[in-house]
């Protein structure tokens, strides 16, 4: 569904990313795992138009979408969860809503937000609260329905456990497999909690220094501590 | 003499809350000192002042010319030069810059065009007012009042019940977050341009009818403006009326008590004790960030 080739970025003058292939195949989780400042959100903000890619190419659904805008991303069924639970919190919960599927009509909308209450009940309790004083689950849990509300096709998600207890960063990862399994939806996703991320994805790359360090099954090195040391060292 | 201080503080309260939610509306999303917005006000009165006598056209549509330069004149400067300096990413200080030198440039043009003595568009002859429990007001002034009241409703309406609200908030509140839920943003300041200007256009034209004006009118109102924007808290339109409205009262009190040349520094004195006090003002949330 994803194809990224030879991809090249960074910020201003400083290049980040390093001639970088990935793939993120239809209805499947990929992860990106690699220590911090290793390029993995880079990488995610790339693909979604967030920061210009300087060489290589996006494809998404076999089409060109290098440097494509967010919004042509979005109602291309592209949707991103930045990192660390982030919502709009001088608005409510279900401003939030309204805002994340803000190019849907009318009808379509209450039909989505059905679908997000159903998933994230306890959203529905607190919809007309201010988002800023949920917890940080629920933020978490309005981050993902404010990017699920458009139906996507694909989910880029950014350290969705980062600040989150490690109770809840195994609810969220269910939540996570709950949503690629349940709604058929392709997840890339750039995780610092190793474990936990390769206990939900088919397929991971790991990122160091910029460029693809390691690209397998999880399986693989799940149990390989020598190899994961390597690649986080 | 009461009745009539506190009528007056009422009056120059309502001027101060025109051009203050207009400021206020633009400053919401951008967070930059749009100081040209104060030529843009100053263009309400003269586009009206245009239409009037080198066109000779009747006044309600003399009004509308006036409200139409301003929009043109806010809109233009956004998409030309704003728009661009955002491509660039420029700093806030190269926006209040910028911003500047339009205002001055734009200002002198005006006097270029228009002259830089005092003009009027006042309706009829000038009189007594109507009497209410022993204080004066004008027609103008009753206009003023009730615009400044209708529009303060109007605004919150736009921006707490309509879609192209909630999408000025959420680009207020989170711009980054605002592209990535596919909010176009220049679309959004297009549109917050688009209002902003004309609500200042329409506040100039109304002070226009209450007094008469020069080149140099904006600059005032602005200051005033914006002060009421601090005090009211940014991002509350009830706020910002509020905040105008304490400004306007201190300062009629102010020129009852001590004197008149004293008009402005009440206004800056109590700019002064909000932010050391109650920077976020009387009804904003706490500024994570400020921006010039």
């Amino acid at each position: 569904m994803l194809k990224v080739e030879r991809l090249e970025t960074g910020y201003g003058k400083k290049q980040v990313l390093f001639d970088i292939d990935l793939e993120a195949a239809e209805g499947k989780i990929t992860a990106i795992i690699g220590p911090n400042g290793s390029g993995k959100s880079t990488a995610l903000k790339s693909i979604f138009g967030l920061i210009s890619v300087w060489k290589g190419a996006v494809n998404y659904k076999n089409k060109d979408i290098t440097n494509r805008s967010t919004q042509a991303n979005v109602k291309d069924g592209i949707a991103f969860v930045p990192q660390g639970n982030r919502v709009f919190d001088e608005m409510t919960v279900l401003e939030n809503l309204e805002i994340g599927g803000f190019h849907l009509p009318k009808k379509s909308f209450q039909t989505e937000l059905n679908k997000i209450w159903e998933l994230f009940p306890e959203l529905e309790k607190r919809k007309k609260q201010n988002s800023g004083k949920l917890s940080g689950g629920e933020k978490q849990m309005l981050a993902l329905g404010r990017a699920l509300i458009n139906s996507p096709r694909l989910l880029l998600m950014d350290e969705p456990s980062l600040g989150l207890s490690p109770k809840l960063v195994t609810f969220i990862m269910n939540y996570i497999r709950k949503i690629n399994h349940e709604f058929g939806v392709t997840v890339l996703i750039v995780e610092q909690k190793v474990r936990e991320v390769l206990e939900v994805c088919h397929h991971v790359y790991s990122i160091k220094l910029g460029k693809i360090a390691y690209s397998g099954k999880p399986e693989i090195i799940k149990d390989d501590k020598d190899k994961l040391r390597e690649l986080f060292l | 003499m009461l009745a009539q201080v506190l009528l007056n503080g009422l009056i120059a309260g309502s001027t101060y809350a025109l051009i203050g939610i207009s400021f206020g509306l633009i400053y919401m999303p951008t967070r930059f000192f749009h100081f040209a917005h104060g030529v843009v006000y100053a263009a309400g009165a003269y586009g009206t002042l245009a239409a009037i006598s080198w066109l000779n056209l009747p006044l309600s549509i003399a009004v509308l010319v006036g409200v139409g330069t301003s929009t043109v004149i806010g809109l233009t400067i956004e998409c030309t030069v704003y728009r661009a300096l955002r491509r660039r990413s420029a700093s806030s200080l190269v926006f209040l810059l910028t911003s500047l030198g339009l205002y001055i440039v734009l200002q002198n043009s005006i006097s270029l065009f228009f002259g830089d003595y005092i003009q009027s568009i006042r309706i009829g002859a000038v009189e007594e007012g109507i009497d209410i429990l022993g204080a004066r007001i004008t027609p103008a002034q009753i206009l003023i009042v009730s615009m400044s009241l209708a529009l303060t409703v109007a605004v919150t309406i736009l921006l707490k019940r309509t879609k192209m609200g909630r999408a000025i908030r959420a680009v207020a509140n989170d711009a980054e977050l605002a592209d990535i839920s596919g909010i176009n943003r220049d679309k959004v300041f297009f549109r917050t341009f688009a209002i902003g200007s004309a609500l200042a256009g329409v506040a100039g034209i109304l002070v226009a009818f209450d007094s008469d004006f020069c080149p140099t009118m904006g600059i005032n109102a602005l200051m005033m403006g914006v002060v009421a924007v601090i005090i009211g808290g940014v991002g509350s339109i009830h706020g910002i009326a509020l905040g105008a409205l304490l400004i306007g009262m201190a300062q009629q009190f102010g020129v009852w008590k001590i004197g008149s040349q004293w008009q402005n520094a009440i206004a800056f004195v109590i700019l002064l004790i909000f932010l050391l006090f109650r920077p976020q003002g009387f009804l904003g949330k706490k500024v994570k960030k400020v921006t010039v």
